[in-house]
């Protein structure tokens, strides 16, 4: 298989999650003592940092988030990571913003001591900051030379960088293996004194597939980059769907509402559903939602609808078994969703009684 | 026997010390009545609650088609169902309920099981090997040496060579039957005192894998003969002369249970936690952790894809998992499914050599102890089992003893 940037992130949240000692996953962050602070969680950057990166000419991002960020307490150490699955060079074309070594300009401004005190920590001026790139296999040399670069840029405009390095993702036979850039120096103990050919921190069966389950199905952001991805993103709100339903089914009447879906399928959907790229995959739930309420309808089942609510009522126990088995017919669970379509994404039917 | 006049928990109670003493004489006499059941209790266990909120009952039953009328206002209620009387429900904790019933096996039995897959309320309650090697080392070893103990194994490796079909099910109906189908199953019973059991049970065990999956356990009564059966799918049934003290013995076991199961519940479920930032901004992450399941040896290649197809692809089998399987690869498959006893979410990846299993926000950590129960049963009855980084056994047994846990 090929990286994709959410195989990458969720390889990383995985690695900050407890494991069995025994087990395929060796979780390295969190046995060094490094917890997930958060997803995805942008922060504005001080005004003269800005300032200084704007009269130095240096593109920048006012506002970077970067994909993970680890926090240690103990050492008050945070650990910013990015997860891309090239490298890119440090030149950005003229009026580009969003190219990536915006980015990486930003969270490379972004010290400790800065990020301590906006999130509110005590003694923000013991906290240090390193920030980390994790790219494909190979491309880590590559990366950790723009780094530099960028880092050097900073200097030059008076703002001090933190440090950084750039970790390779390199898929083999037998798992999955970390390799630090020969010229970084990674504050995490499994990193420090590696083997020539890296850590292993997922151990596979020869030619296994590398993917493990996907804790965040999904990242706006990007989309979805392959096949898997699309069916894991499918089959989380199908049976999302049919948890909600048939979980509620013993109730004479009861509600379920397409917020409610969207935040079973995509746990984190409450923090990112107001992103643009969110839209559209809601508008895709809803139509395969309105279609599978409409299958239940032919059955009999009264459902009403209440803006984004659907209200399941006069639920008798008969009733209940043939919701059941409907949603556990082959002709359900085998159905087709289809979140990807413009049809579906810009579907507009809601601004009217769509349902 | 009229129950009606029954007004209170003493009078129900008393009838069912009663019955027990009756039944026990029965049995040593040898003369057990043709139609007299032994007392069983049956403990199933509820979607957890908010808090400390009440279990409203009659909500819970509601999909069961049980009828139940209040026999005193604490919480005792007597249960009919459409064949009539079957016994009287008690709620034991905040997410637990015990039916005790005097009915024969079959008619007991079978109401259990309909009702509780006619509705996503309830499920039973599963005592894995691992629960029940706890008990029994740390309780009936040290403390009754020389009692009467009961085991039964019983581990049926259903999934080898050929697909699971329905005949399978079929003679699986019995699956909950106090009598063994010996041509099905490979089991042994084995009634001895403690100490001599503890002489060749590790042995045994070594020696014989499959002994390591207990489908139950007679734990003795205290200062009585005979003694309480515990089986793995929750059920109870008395052989000894006091219902009052088998009933206290299963709150205990409830107790451990239910420890465990928030224990599970509070490190595994998969939840994204937000926080608002200075700025008005909000960061997520996401906690949780897996439930590894690990087989050493491996499953054989033909069992894995039995236990897959069996599963969800044809919707047979113990575990009623619900989901459309991921390929990735001949040995490999992820599965973002649904647990069908509670309707709610399951995420697994399943490979010969593990199970790994996500429990989304919700999820009822019973969900482990079946899965354990069943794998246990049908796949692999060595199964190492971790929940997060720590032995399942470790975790019942810190709960038994009051040890602190993670």
């Amino acid at each position: 298989m090929e990286q994709t940037p959410l195989f990458q992130l969720n390889l990383m949240i995985w690695l900050t999650w407890p494991a069995p000692p025994s087990g395929i996953v060796r979780p390295i962050f969190r046995e060094d003592g490094f917890a997930l602070r958060g997803i995805g969680s942008a922060f504005e950057l001080p005004l003269e940092i800005r300032a200084r990166a704007g009269a130095a000419g240096t593109p920048f991002k006012e506002r970077p988030g970067p994909d993970l960020l680890l926090d240690h307490h103990q050492h008050r150490l945070f650990l910013p990571i990015e997860c891309k699955v090239s490298s890119f060079g440090p030149d950005v074309p003229p009026g580009n913003k969003k190219h990536q070594a915006c980015q990486a300009a930003a969270l490379l401004s972004a010290t400790g001591s800065y990020l301590a005190d906006y999130f509110g920590l005590p003694a923000p001026a013991d906290w240090q900051a390193y920030l980390l790139y994790a790219v494909s296999g190979s491309q880590e040399a590559a990366m950790q030379a723009t780094l530099g670069h960028l880092s050097t840029r900073l200097q030059t405009a008076h703002i001090d960088p933190t440090p950084a390095g750039a970790l390779g993702i390199h898929m083999r036979d037998d798992g999955i293996y970390l390799k630090l850039a020969p010229a970084a120096s990674v504050p995490v103990t499994a990193l420090q004194a590696l083997p020539s050919d890296g850590v292993r921190v997922v151990e596979l069966e020869n030619g296994e597939d590398p993917r493990l389950l996907y804790l965040l199905p999904w990242d706006p952001s990007i989309g979805p980059a392959d096949e898997y991805e699309r069916r894991v993103l499918e089959e989380r709100v199908r049976s999302a769907l049919t948890s909600l339903i048939g979980s509620r089914l013993d109730a004479p009447t009861f509600e379920v509402s397409l917020d409610e879906i969207l935040q079973a399928a995509v746990e984190v959907w409450e923090v990112w559903h107001d992103r643009q790229a969110a839209t559209g995959f809601r508008n895709a739930v809803r139509v395969y939602v309105k279609q599978i309420l409409a299958q239940l309808r032919k059955t009999g089942v009264d459902i009403q609808i209440r803006r984004n609510t659907f209200i399941f009522v006069q639920i008798t126990p008969q009733v209940a078994q043939m919701v059941r088995r409907y949603l556990t017919s082959a002709s359900f669970r085998q159905g087709e969703i289809d979140l990807w379509s413009e049809a579906v994404q810009l579907d507009f039917s809601s601004l009217a009684d769509g349902w | 026997m009229d129950t009606l006049h029954f007004t209170s928990r003493e009078k129900v109670f008393d009838f069912l010390d009663d019955y027990a003493c009756q039944r026990k004489e029965e049995i040593d006499r040898h003369q057990l009545g043709k139609d007299q059941g032994l007392i069983k209790t049956y403990l199933m266990e509820t979607l957890p609650t908010n808090g400390n909120a009440v279990m409203d009952v009659p909500v819970i039953l509601r999909g069961t088609g049980w009828r139940i009328t209040p026999v005193d206002e604490a919480a005792l209620y007597r249960v009919r169902d459409k064949e009539g009387e079957l016994g009287f429900l008690e709620t034991l904790s905040s997410r637990h309920l015990a039916l005790h019933s005097t009915k024969k096996t079959d008619r007991a039995d079978k109401a259990l099981r309909n009702a509780v897959f006619a509705t996503a309320q309830l499920d039973f309650a599963w005592l894995a090997g691992s629960t029940f090697q706890t008990v029994w080392q740390h309780l009936v070893l040290p403390q009754m040496p020389d009692r009467f103990v009961t085991f039964k194994f019983e581990h049926l490796a259903r999934f080898e060579d050929a697909p699971w079909d329905e005949s399978d099910e079929e003679l699986d109906e019995d699956w909950s039957a106090d009598e063994l189908i010996e041509r099905r199953a490979s089991t042994l019973a084995i009634t001895e005192r403690s100490n001599q059991i503890a002489r060749f049970l590790p042995q045994l065990q070594t020696y014989h894998p499959p002994f390591k999956a207990i489908k139950m356990l007679r734990i003795p009564a205290a200062e009585a003969r005979g003694g309480y059966d515990f089986w793995s799918w929750g059920k109870v049934t008395y052989r000894a002369p006091t219902f009052r003290d088998g009933r206290t013995q299963i709150l205990s076991i409830t107790r451990l249970y239910e420890q465990t199961t928030r224990a599970i519940e509070r490190r595994l479920w998969l939840q994204a936690e937000k926080t608002t930032l200075r700025d008005g901004g909000e960061s997520v992450t996401l906690t949780g952790a897996p439930v590894t399941l690990a087989f050493d040896p491996p499953l054989s290649l033909s069992t894995f894809q039995n236990f897959i197809t069996t599963t969800f692809e044809r919707g047979q089998g113990p575990l009623r998992l619900w989901g459309n399987p991921i390929p990735l690869g001949e040995r490999k498959v992820h599965v973002y499914g649904i647990d069908l006893h509670l309707w709610k979410r399951i995420y697994l990846e399943i490979t010969p050599q593990r199970m790994i299993v996500i429990l989304p926000q919700g999820t009822c950590g019973n969900t482990v102890h079946r899965l354990v129960t069943n794998v246990q049963r049908y796949l692999d009855p060595t199964v190492r089992v971790f929940i997060a980084d720590e032995r399942y056994n470790d975790l019942v047994k810190g709960a038994f003893l009051g040890q602190a846990t993670k």
